[in-house]
């Protein structure tokens, strides 16, 4: 027994070995959290066990674009991709990257696999959307927008998301009552949404709706931070309350714009 | 960032010629070598130019970047006001060909109380007093030193550093005090107050008061909109009027600008270029001192917001009665696609206008040499043959320059108006001109100041659609002379010399019914008899 005794104290507490997987779930568990160094860590000692786990790389490449490194993402997602040419999620999120880096050219390949292997998902046909309106595609980035819509016909932020941003391109080619539909829709989706709310102002305001733009406008600054800014919101209420002849309230908004932190922007 | 360019009748032969800037050796910002010399080219007219630089005395010094034309001593030949990183330069026109470095004499050399030389972008012309003298306002970007500039990196590349980095500089206002000499009063006009970081400057009296307003494009800075008190002092009005910020309420990366009546309702409109991801905002006019950003509601946002742009220009193309927008587009950074993985050459843009403040992009359809990707940046505008078709000179970095000839094939008709001020400045710069057709109204207003770096041709133009006669012009020169002409026959250039007496001080209107003989000479025979000199005008336009 002694030397048992012995043994233990020599190798410390005991270990319990913990698989390339578990470190995954681990890690996946600190992204949800936002706790992005303990979720490196792990998902980096999950791939030293398993090189080529596909949702593990794909999760580092996600976590290396969060850290401004996309040689390690670009990296990560072509070796996800190597390894199994079928994995949406790899395919996917290689597409977003892309997209993200301006690539617009080169996003177009790996969402459009991810698009066929899941058919049904709304995220890369609004992925593509986004992607074909960045290329100057009109029509395409039109008959994806809508696609993504038809996609996501469950209300949730998601799909209230990929509304307003269907609603923002029609906005920008000058269809504002179309976007306004699509904003109100994606209120319908999600109620909470800022940016629904905001764009919704902007479309109203184009019509001359200055009153419910308004509305809408005061709606959004109640509603957290997310995408739009106070500032954002505020100039516009500024703009709105000085159409509306109401030159105090457009003046507190205005200074409260100027007091608003400005995104810096490059 | 160099590359301005002006389009200008050097020697009064009733062709435009060419000019554009260039920058230096670095670090020594010395025009080391002839590839660094500021150009002259001379228009033969036969499609064909002449490079007559050093004969001109047009070489310049220091590292150039924009151009200002105008004739601010009023003696019938065009000068030229050189902007640059460390050196300004006012080129006197002799009237012979050559030109003669009055900088220091007359007393622009761009210098700020305390601060030295500023780095210059842009320059215009502009009478903000309405004494009949063309002042000098000068655009500068930002307090930057070769000497102590650090680098930036964007993941790890090394690119050049966001203008957030650095300090905004004021602008200067010079006042002409019609002896060959100039005062520098930006303290005085309020002009310095406002540092910004400016890239383009265009002119135009929006409010209809009589006196010609400035705004500043600025770079990821609110623009300015300097109102013209009347009095000799400007107030930054841009905010109130809903020029500062695009309509999201964020700055944007502001290039070159034109200020100008897009819709023709009488008052003028603003646009000018941005970054990609900006949009490249037009502001509407609504009067009362109000704009709207109605870069959505035109269609230009979806058009514009992949790409950047440097110079542009609000002019009518294709003579159908509204005016377009063209834009010369090419990325910031040369390491652009190691950046931001876009490309650095970018096609220009053109924009038509469907006359309902809706816009179609034709910029694929206007010519293979037209779209080709480059790294453009300034741009001007002009008739380089006089067919009546607005041409376009376009600078290339470490490349030719683009020289975009109007072929449009469509029969409509056009008039070009000369305008030859005698109470006025001679150029008639801030002339505010309505023409009457049977296809209705349009405005425009007299200037050189257009886009990024760059001076176009002081000319106005108009074109008519299928309107064979332009029932009525109606000028406002800035002093407040009202000038009416009748029945004039389309497709033409039109050298109309100023006639009449100075209305009483106030509102200049163009829909005033007071009526003065107009003094009108057809282009070719005025050219005639002072072609390749200078002129006095007495009053009356009499050349003496």
């Amino acid at each position: 027994m002694i030397w048992l005794l012995a043994l233990q104290l020599a190798v410390g507490p005991a270990q319990v070995a913990v698989g390339p997987e578990q470190h995954y779930e681990n890690a996946k568990q600190d992204f949800a959290q936002r706790k992005f160094t303990e979720a490196d860590n792990e998902v980096s000692a999950a791939l030293h066990g398993s090189p080529y786990m596909v949702p593990a790389l794909v999760l580092k490449a996600r976590l290396a674009t969060f850290a401004h490194r996309p040689d390690v993402a670009k990296s990560c997602l072509i070796t996800a991709i190597t390894a199994d040419p079928s994995s949406e999620e790899a395919q996917f999120f290689l597409g977003v990257f892309y997209y993200m880096q301006n690539d617009f050219k080169l996003a177009v390949s790996p969402l459009q696999t991810a698009q066929a292997i899941s058919p049904k998902s709304p995220l890369p046909a609004f992925y593509l959307a986004m992607t074909q309106e960045a290329l100057g595609d009109e029509a395409k980035a039109l008959e994806l927008y809508q696609q993504a819509e038809n996609l996501s016909s469950q209300k949730s932020p998601q799909s209230a998301s990929i509304l307003v941003a269907y609603g923002r391109f029609l906005l920008s080619l000058g269809r504002t009552q179309e976007s306004i539909e699509k904003d109100r829709r994606a209120l319908e989706a999600d109620p909470e949404s800022r940016d629904a709310h905001y764009e919704l102002a902007k479309g109203l305001d184009h019509e001359g709706d200055f009153k419910n733009a308004a509305v809408e406008g005061e709606q959004a600054l109640t509603l957290p931070d997310l995408g739009t800014s106070d500032a954002q919101i505020h100039f516009l209420l500024s703009n709105l309350y000085r159409k509306l002849n109401q030159p105090d309230l457009a003046k507190a908004h205005l200074e409260k714009f100027q007091a608003a932190p400005q995104t810096p922007r490059k | 960032m160099t590359g301005g360019v002006a389009v200008f009748d050097y020697d009064n032969d009733g062709l435009l010629d060419i000019f554009l800037t260039n920058g230096a050796e670095i670090p020594s910002l010395n025009k080391s070598d002839p590839g660094f010399y500021n150009r002259l080219f001379r228009n033969n007219g036969d499609g064909t130019f002449t490079d007559v630089t050093e004969k001109a005395g047009l070489a310049g010094v220091g590292y150039s970047m924009g151009v200002a034309a105008g004739d601010y001593d009023n003696d019938g030949c065009v000068d030229l006001y050189v902007t640059g990183f460390n050196r300004n330069q006012l080129f006197h026109n002799n009237g012979d060909g050559t030109f003669t470095d009055v900088t220091d004499k007359s007393g622009v050399a761009g210098m700020v109380p305390g601060q030295g030389k500023p780095w210059s972008v842009a320059a215009g012309w502009i009478d903000y007093n309405n004494d009949g003298l063309l002042d000098l306002f000068v655009v500068n970007y930002l307090d930057y030193s070769i000497t102590t500039a650090h680098s930036c990196q964007t993941d790890n590349i090394v690119d050049y550093c966001s203008p957030n980095e650095y300090r905004g500089t004021p602008n200067i206002l010079y006042r002409n005090n019609g002896d060959g000499t100039f005062t520098d009063v930006s303290q005085q006009s309020h002009i310095s107050q406002y540092a910004g970081k400016g890239m383009g400057v265009a002119f135009a009296d929006y409010d209809g008061d009589g006196f010609t307003d400035i705004f500043v494009s600025n770079d990821t800075f609110p623009n300015f909109l300097l109102h013209n008190n009347g009095n000799g002092t400007f107030t930054d009005v841009a905010l109130q009027a809903g020029v500062a910020y695009n309509e999201n309420g964020k700055t944007v990366a502001g290039m070159g600008t034109d200020f100008r009546d897009i819709d023709n309702d009488g008052r003028p409109d603003i646009f000018h270029a941005a970054m990609f991801g900006d949009t490249f905002p037009l502001y509407r006019n609504l009067g009362n001192g109000l704009f709207e950003d109605v870069t959505d509601a035109t269609g230009l946002a979806a058009m514009t917001t992949r790409f950047t742009a440097w110079g542009v220009g609000i002019f009518d193309f294709d003579n159908d009665g509204n005016k377009d927008i063209f834009t010369a587009g090419s990325a910031i950074l040369d390491n652009s696609m190691e950046v931001n993985h876009k490309p650095y050459p970018l096609p220009n843009g053109l924009y038509r206008n469907l006359g309902n403040m809706v816009f179609k992009d034709v910029s694929a359809q206007a010519g293979a040499s037209f779209f080709a990707p480059a790294a453009h940046r300034g741009a001007a505008f002009g008739d380089l043959n006089n067919d009546g078709k607005i041409d376009i000179v376009v600078t290339v970095l470490n490349g030719e320059p683009q020289l975009l000839m109007n072929r449009s094939p469509n029969q409509n008709h056009w008039i070009i108006l000369k305008l030859v001020g005698v109470a006025d400045n001679r150029d008639g710069l801030g002339t505010r001109v309505k023409i009457t057709t049977a296809n209705g109204v349009q405005f425009n207003e007299a200037t050189t100041a257009v886009g990024y770096n760059s001076s176009s041709d002081k000319r106005v133009y108009f074109g008519l659609g299928n309107a064979t006669i332009v029932d009525r012009i109606d000028l406002a020169w800035p002093t407040g002379v009202k000038q009416v002409l009748k029945n004039v026959a389309a497709d033409q250039i039109l050298t109309i010399v100023q006639s009449g007496r100075p209305q009483k001080a106030g509102p200049s209107k163009l829909s005033s019914q007071v009526q003065w003989p107009a003094a009108i000479g057809r282009t070719d025979r005025f050219e005639h008899v002072r072609a390749g000199k200078c002129h006095s005008l007495a009053p009356g336009g009499k050349l003496l």
